[in-house]
């Protein structure tokens, strides 16, 4: 049995020059574990994302990229959409894709 | 949008679709491609995607008004441009071998000859062109802005940009007329602008991972600088006072003056060869 772990990130505010170093720092510590094959952003509460934002974003699909795993943005505005297209970035990565299954949490549960 | 953010970028989507769809669509290649540079150069600072980020994100704001005045194929061709000027680090050998025979750089090889990470470090902006013209395709390039972003990216040191046969005022492609000594100007300051800590992404790559002495200490330096602001009249490099020690300002010291003198170079390119305009800056270093 293969376990799948999802790091689920929720990020509201702005994503930028100023915010971006905190989730960076975040993400440092539990990426470079390496225990984590997946990771989905949950943006629903995200106003705003800029370059320093995208850059995270990228590290992380970086970082995770080299063992397979895989970057989903979900639930982000028309703003940060639109900011994803006009970067290419929805190029590289899933934005709102459908689920494609479940996975399992740490403790044992699906998750769905 | 926050002003300055994504103008390019916005304005060539908004603009010309197709030509916006022909950079997004080789963004992956240039996202695999630029992290070769770690096979030959494994302790360097940053040259993958992230760097280039940074420097569309510094072109952006050098552009500031003249986005209106800009044109899609000059939008274009400074992002390729962007994308792809330092993929000479990391060329495979046999592109290394191919680029140096067919080309007089003032470089001896011979058919097994192995990489010299000296020389491609020295050279690595025409083998960047070398590997634009050749792989022009794989990015999707479109014939007729091959030489304009080739030069574009080739700009990024040591080209000499009042060089009229090299940098024509008015270079046509595609149907539109690109100003190469502007674009070229604003890659080389942006690329000089990226030395501030977030040039080296921790999430990324770690410090603890460099080993070489010399790299280990570029990487302090990077770390040193908190930020690099513009405003209207100045480019303040903001320095952590606390971090810095006795050993580290000679050094920093240098990499300061060598960004007056690419802001001095190519504000005289961009006032004297292009009828775009630039913030004359002076380059001032803030202890915080």
């Amino acid at each position: 049995m293969k376990v799948i772990y999802t790091l689920t990130v929720k990020v509201d505010g702005r994503l930028d020059t100023s915010t971006s170093p905190e989730l960076e720092g975040a993400l440092a510590k539990i990426l470079y574990a390496d225990r984590v094959n997946d990771v989905r952003f949950d943006f629903a509460d995200l106003e705003y994302i800029s370059s320093s934002g995208l850059r995270v974003i990228l590290a992380a699909l970086k970082r995770i990229g080299g063992r397979g795993g895989k970057v989903y943005i979900e639930n982000a505005n028309s703003t940060v959409k639109s900011i994803l297209s006009m970067t290419g970035f929805d190029t590289m990565l899933a934005v709102d894709p459908q689920d494609d299954g479940n996975s399992i949490a740490e403790d044992g549960t699906e998750q769905q | 949008m926050t002003s300055g953010d994504f103008s390019c970028e916005e304005k060539l989507m908004r603009e010309c679709p197709e030509l916006h769809k022909r950079y997004c669509n080789s963004l992956l290649a240039s996202v695999r491609v630029l992290v070769n540079y770690r096979a030959v150069f494994p302790d360097y600072t940053d040259h993958s995607y992230l760097h280039t980020m940074n420097i569309i994100n510094y072109c952006n704001r050098l552009i500031g008004e003249n986005i209106y005045s800009m044109n899609c194929g000059e939008i274009y061709v400074l992002m390729m441009a962007a994308a792809l000027h330092d993929t000479g680090m990391g060329i495979s050998a046999d592109d290394y071998r191919e680029f140096l025979t067919e080309n007089d750089f003032g470089v001896t090889i011979t058919s097994d000859s192995a990489p010299d990470p000296n020389v491609i470090r020295d050279l690595h902006h025409e083998l960047s062109g070398c590997f634009i013209r050749k792989y022009s395709m794989l990015f999707e390039i479109p014939d007729e802005f091959v030489y304009p972003i080739v030069q574009a990216a080739r700009g990024h040191r040591r080209t000499d940009l009042y060089d009229a046969n090299e940098y024509p005022k008015q270079y046509r492609a595609g149907g539109y007329v690109i100003s190469l000594p502007y674009i070229a100007a604003l890659i080389r300051l942006a690329d000089e602008l990226d030395i501030s800590a977030e040039r080296n992404i921790s999430l990324d790559r770690n410090v603890s991972e460099v080993k070489n002495a010399y790299s280990i200490s570029v990487w302090k330096l990077h770390s040193l600088i908190k930020d690099v602001i513009l405003t209207n009249s100045r480019c303040i490099v903001l320095v952590d006072k606390n971090k810095l020690d006795s050993s580290d300002s000679a050094e920093l010291s240098k990499w300061v003056e060598k960004l007056r003198t690419v802001a001095d170079y190519t504000a005289g390119v961009i006032a004297e060869r292009t009828s775009y305009s630039i913030n004359k800056r002076i380059v001032a270093v803030e202890y915080v």
